[in-house]
């Protein structure tokens, strides 16, 4: 029953708090985020006082009296002290790296605050990575949350409780936040069969909505910038929208380059052709080989390095993602 | 920094900076307590830092068990063996250093470290038993300050800046001091809710209800203030500064006893009444330092005493019931002329004499009295026999020990201080059947001009005489017949001018002019830290509160300090940058706000000047806007003028006016 009630209301804290903390790219912490109450150890502060009062009281000792006071009203002060570490404090999520799938991924966090103050140490706590402590000062800290990444994709950290007991560990503010920041994992590669798929084989029905390909050719080779004098026929639509400037250049097709595309691996699932992708970049850019690669949607011209390879992997990262 | 596990604060290791700080601040804790301690607690203390610098250096571990127990058990026959052996507060703060001291040994966790801080926090109140100074109100402040600043040390992990823990621990207790300012006016003092037995702490100190020769003497030496006497209207004159503290009627041929002892308060004669003024005395209120003792003093001859737990005695005079522990204070009043009652049953007692002993001296009185008509005569002669014969005062005198002790004195050496001469005039007149007790008190004291009082120092202890004569107690004093001198100047000064080898070097030092008068500032400090702090009583306070508040319920002193802690609370939040309010916007923007409160926004791109403007054209029936655009475009656009603030509200003013009806 005990076991039932508190089950409900730590369902209903965490609702109230998805409520109150919603998943924001970046929080103010105040009044209304952050949680404040006397630890044990200001507790046990309490019942020193206690105790000096009775030596107070018995030996009617004036001063005693003093301390005693002088104790109890050193734990209240120390709640505005605490409370002041976090209050006006904004995080914000920046950025993720990239990485494969089973390894740990990092996210950063800036925190920022508009006045130069030693807010002291503050702990990021969670399940995930244990505690994270940042010694937060001036206007602006960094904090990078180290996260397993457990499948392909984004890899977000979950609410995370940041708290601070600084200056004297007497009071506790806390706050549980949800920050939308992603880092990327990539899939582990997988060898599957590759089937070459020739410029004969009409792949129209497997990129049916895309008029780049339905539009293109064989001859079409890549994306270049725009420069002044192009023609608007030759305008890339798509990248306008994302307010690139970019021309469709056609040329002559040069086997050389290898392409790695999305329906050379048929009969196979969506996670693990792009675990196929991955796996031939790196043969690839193993053997230093230039390489491009074909996603549904997605076309990355050839090229070799590991900047290139982080590319594609990003890619394939962020596939059906982004 | 990361750790992939989460582990609890309280359970993580301490820091190198935090062992250096908890190492520091424990010395600085204990060492207060050594003038009160046994010595060897020192070597305890040097022995655990000398464990600690090696946990610091990298012996990471606890002390095995039987090290531990070892250490106690040795700790705990030591204090045995060096006489607190009883139930007393003193045995039971030296086991508590011990096991300060003890346990700092098996910290290496912030929950050990934590509570070896908070008992650091506790001694400190145990200190404030033993001492209540403003030298001890600092002290207080600074392990307050320390302690903090190690828990600072304790709870941050490894982010340790000195700078900062002070800063933060400055702020902390100074943040602290309005409540705590509250806390003490208003908490209502509660009588102690049980007695430690042997209530003695540190020594004790002043005259005690024996006096044997030499006992005054030794009070003689000490410097310490015995108490402190402020008058409502006239100061006695100087030769009257007799304070008289208990009598002494039992004489076992050496040694002058009370007949009720301090220390059992049960055997004290109940329902005694003081003597009747027969004129006008004097008023005042005396203020005792603590001595663990229980006489209080008063000028001759009592009639009227207030105070807390205050007994009248049959002798003229009243005690407290309990040992003074802590600043004692009482009022009383007295008069040079009284009118006893109820004597007689202690007449008896105060004639008798030792079987044996001085037989010789109560030859030599009885010689005397039989040249002489009365009593009173009598007396007049003995003390003129002091005055003529050789009699010396000294501080120094040879020892008069035995049954034959004060015999060899007055018919023999001669030489003697003021107990010698009281106590061997006293056999004297009880020889001859005078009812006769000695007197054990102070005499003199130094007038503190800026603080209004008298200060009696212990080195003023003095003994005298008082004798049934025509059914009253006189007061005899010999010392004053050997050194009239004595009786108007303090012993210090008296022996700093007639034979300065007979005091200490400390009390000749104190007699420099500079110093002397830095004492006595000091000493007037002190009167005051009496009067204010230690004394203090919420009736102060409550009467105060009810001539604001009216009748003080516990409600409204609840709501009184709630609404107390949250000004301050608002005032720190302020003053930490918490709370900021709103900016006031600058005129003209101000005014033109309220404009368009009332008449609807500006719209994009409208200039203050187009906006008026339009203004004036839609409501037609208003007036004020033309007057007002010229105010503000001139104030924006000529340089160096300024915009004339109260010629603008009160068109504002105006406006409001207008929309009102």
């Amino acid at each position: 029953m005990i076991r039932w009630l508190r089950k409900k209301l730590n369902i209903n804290m965490s609702n109230w708090i998805e409520k109150r903390l919603p998943v924001q790219p970046s929080v103010t912490l105040d009044q209304s985020k952050i949680f404040i109450v006397p630890t044990r150890q200001g507790l046990m502060l309490l019942l020193i006082s206690l105790l000096v009062i009775l030596l107070a009281i018995n030996f009617e000792s004036a001063l005693n009296y003093a301390l005693a006071f002088w104790i109890v009203s050193i734990l209240w002060v120390a709640v505005h002290l605490t409370f002041r570490n976090l209050s006006g404090l904004s995080l914000i999520g920046i950025s993720g790296n990239l990485v494969r799938v089973g390894d740990t991924a990092e996210v950063t966090i800036k925190l920022t605050s508009r006045k130069p103050i030693d807010r002291g140490v503050v702990e990021f706590i969670h399940e995930e990575w244990g505690s994270v402590q940042a010694h937060v000062s001036g206007l602006e800290t960094w904090v990078r949350l180290p996260l397993t990444a457990y499948n392909r994709g984004p890899v977000s950290p979950p609410r995370f409780r940041l708290e601070s007991r600084f200056p004297f560990g007497l009071v506790v503010a806390w706050s549980q936040v949800h920050l939308d920041v992603r880092a990327w994992a990539y899939p582990i590669s997988q060898q599957f069969e590759r089937v070459a798929v020739g410029s004969d084989v009409d792949d129209d029905q497997d990129l049916l909505d895309d008029h780049f390909f339905r539009e293109g050719s064989e001859d079409f080779h890549s994306l270049r910038a725009y420069v002044p004098g192009d023609s608007i026929k030759r305008m890339h639509w798509p990248g306008f929208a994302r307010d690139v400037l970019l021309v469709k250049a056609f040329s002559d097709y040069q086997s050389s380059d290898e392409i790695i595309a999305w329906d050379q691996f048929p009969g196979v699932s969506d996670e693990q052709r792009l675990a196929a992708i991955a796996y031939y970049s790196e043969v690839f850019h193993r053997r230093q080989l230039p390489f491009g690669v074909v996603l549904p949607g997605y076309e990355i011209e050839p090229g070799k390095g590991s900047e290139h390879l982080n590319k594609v992997r990003r890619i394939l990262a962020e596939f059906g993602y982004v | 920094m990361s750790d992939l596990v989460y582990i609890p604060p309280y359970q993580r290791v301490i820091h190198q900076a935090a062992f250096k700080a908890l190492l520091v601040v424990q010395f600085l804790t204990v060492m207060p307590f050594m003038p009160y301690m046994p010595n060897w607690l020192l070597v305890v203390l040097f022995l655990v830092v000398i464990w600690r610098w090696r946990v610091l250096h990298g012996e990471l571990k606890k002390p095995p068990l039987i090290v531990v127990l070892a250490a106690m058990a040795v700790g705990i026959i030591g204090i045995l063996l060096s006489g607190l052996n009883r139930y007393s507060l003193d045995t039971a703060v030296a086991l508590c250093l011990l096991g300060y001291l003890l346990k700092s040994l098996e910290v290496l966790r912030r929950r050990d470290a934590i509570l070896q801080i908070y008992l650091g926090l506790f001694l400190t109140g145990v200190y404030l038993l033993y001492r209540f100074d403003p030298v001890a109100g600092l002290v207080m402040v600074g392990l307050l300050l320390v302690n903090f600043i190690a828990l600072q040390a304790v709870t941050s992990d490894v982010q340790f800046n000195f700078r900062y823990a002070a800063k933060q621990s400055t702020l902390l207790i100074i943040g602290a001091i309005p409540v705590m300012i509250a806390g003490y006016l208003f908490f209502p003092r509660l009588p102690p809710l049980w007695t430690i037995p042997n209530e003695q702490r540190g020594a004790m100190t002043g005259m005690s209800d024996e006096l044997n020769p030499g006992s005054v003497a030794e009070l003689a030496r000490s410097n310490a203030p015995a108490f402190r006497v402020s008058f409502s209207g006239n100061l006695p004159p100087r030769s009257q500064w007799y304070w008289r503290g208990n009598t002494m009627s039992a004489f076992d041929g050496e040694t002058w006893r009370s007949t009720v002892s301090e220390n059992n308060r049960f055997s004290w004669p109940r329902n005694a009444t003081l003597p009747t003024p027969l004129n006008t005395g004097y008023q005042y209120t005396v203020i005792m330092e603590s001595s663990g003792r229980r006489w209080l003093y008063f000028l001759d001859w009592p009639t009227q005493a207030q105070g807390d737990n205050l007994q009248v005695m049959p002798d003229g005079r009243a005690v407290s019931e309990r040992p003074l522990n802590s600043v004692y204070r009482y009022q009383a009043s007295s008069a040079l002329e009284v009118e006893w009652s109820d004597q007689e049953r202690y007449l008896q007692e105060s004639t008798l004499l030792p079987r044996t002993g001085n037989e010789g001296l109560r030859a030599w009185a009885i010689d005397r009295r039989s040249q002489v008509n009365s009593d009173s005569e009598f007396i007049e002669s003995i003390l003129s026999y002091i005055r003529e014969q050789d009699f010396y005062y000294t501080l120094r005198p040879p020892l008069y020990q035995g049954a034959q002790g004060m015999e060899n004195f007055w018919l023999g050496a001669r030489r003697g201080f003021c107990e010698h001469y009281a106590s061997a005039m006293a056999i004297i007149l009880r020889s001859v059947g005078i009812p006769t007790r000695l007197v054990g008190g102070y005499l003199g004291g130094n007038y503190v001009a800026s603080g209004d009082y008298i200060q009696v120092r212990q080195m003023e202890a003095h003994a005298w005489l008082e004798a049934w004569i025509n059914g009253s107690w006189r007061r005899i004093d010999p010392t004053a017949a050997v050194a009239p001198g004595r009786v108007e100047i303090n012993i210090d000064d008296f022996f700093l001018d007639t034979q300065p080898s007979d005091l200490s070097l400390m009390t000749r030092v104190g007699k420099l002019g500079l110093i002397n008068q830095l004492t006595m500032y000091w000493d007037s400090l002190n009167y005051k830290w009496q009067v204010l702090v230690l004394d203090y009583d919420n009736s102060t306070a409550l009467n105060w509160f009810e001539a604001g508040f009216g009748k003080a319920t516990a409600l409204k002193l609840a709501i009184a300090f709630l609404s107390l802690m949250g000004i301050v609370a608002l005032m720190v939040a302020y003053f930490l940058g918490m709370i900021q309010f709103p900016a006031r916007t600058k005129e003209p923007y101000r005014s033109l706000a309220k404009i368009e409160r009332w008449f609807g926004a500006r719209e994009p791109g409208e200039t203050i000047n187009n906006y008026l403007d339009r203004l004036a054209h839609q409501y037609p029936e208003w007036s004020g806007f033309d007057s007002i655009k010229t105010l503000i475009e001139r104030s924006i656009y000529k340089p160096g003028e300024r915009l004339d603030k109260k010629a603008l509200s009160l068109l504002i003013a105006d406006l409001r006016q207008q929309k009102m009806y």
